[in-house]
């Protein structure tokens, strides 16, 4: 049995090559995908937009047309709003955890 | 370039979002993957670049499930098998044909050295199962139990298919 491990271990270092990269790792770097930094991005707008109604002192009017809206809505549109934005992140995190088992990376 | 260093490199992509830190890693593990490929698709050259392009771009889109329990290569090496078995059912599913002729047609049109040949012919006598766990323990050096976690198996089946594959081989070469 050593004796068949040391020939195939001669027979596999006779036939075992190098691979010269010859671009190949270039062409894998231009090839990979920019990271998705949507969330990112929309923190940052959502600052900017924050900071310009507290400095241009436009709060009271965004206010008061709050409050004009909800005054001429019915009871139920705020509990139905509230459910379908809730129905829409369940299912957006359930395709995200979905799209990840297709990679079936081992978490090893 | 060490665990250590592959580390630091797999924290960077990770925690800084620095695309360029992969580099180094796609350069270091390119031999071992496309060579790994190369003997499982017989020496098909072009679709052995392509599984080994698909490789590491699946490595970069899933950095973040890398745990550092095992080394890099391991993780890296998991999932190239993952993309050589997927890329065989596919084919499978196109043609419904057996494994035994997706060999015959990578080894098809690919112009061997007289080694090469006897290599690919070695390999030929192998199920797939032991051929894959042959190539990671004495091609790419790996112990039994880093050849495992690649192939999700217990160590008890990867030293059996390690065992039928070495009789098998030492059989074919004498």
């Amino acid at each position: 049995m050593k004796e068949n491990d040391k020939q195939l271990q001669q027979f596999f270092a006779q036939n075992k090559q190098d691979i010269s990269d010859n671009g190949f790792s270039d062409s894998v770097i231009r090839h990979l995908p920019e990271k998705q930094r949507t969330p990112g991005l929309v923190w940052i707008f959502a600052a900017v937009s924050t900071l310009l109604v507290i400095f241009t002192g436009n709060y009271n009017r965004i206010y008061h047309v709050i409050m004009a809206i909800l005054d001429q809505t019915s009871w139920w549109i705020l509990p139905a709003i509230s459910c379908f934005i809730a129905t829409v992140i369940i299912l957006a995190f359930s395709t995200y955890e979905h799209k990840e088992s297709i990679f079936r990376v081992p978490s090893i | 370039m060490s665990n250590a260093e592959d580390l630091k490199w797999v924290m960077q992509v990770t925690l800084l979002g620095n695309k360029d830190a992969f580099d180094p890693l796609v350069r270091k593990y390119q031999s071992p993957i496309r060579r790994f490929f190369l003997n499982l698709t017989m020496g098909d050259s072009s679709l052995s670049d392509d599984l080994a392009q698909e490789t590491f771009i699946k490595a970069y889109l899933q950095i973040k499930s890398f745990q550092g329990l095992s080394g890099f290569s391991t993780w890296l090496f998991r999932i190239a098998y993952n993309v050589f078995y997927d890329s065989v059912r596919a084919q499978k599913r196109q043609n419904e044909t057996s494994l035994d002729e997706v060999d015959r047609w990578h080894s098809v049109d690919n112009d061997f050295s007289a080694e090469k040949n006897d290599l690919y012919d070695a390999l030929r006598k192998l199920r797939h199962e032991e051929r894959t766990a042959i190539l990671l323990c004495y091609m790419e050096g790996m112990s039994h139990s880093q050849a495992a976690k690649v192939m999700k198996c217990p160590l008890g089946t990867l030293k059996s298919y390690v065992a039928a594959g070495k009789t098998k081989l030492a059989h074919h070469l004498q």
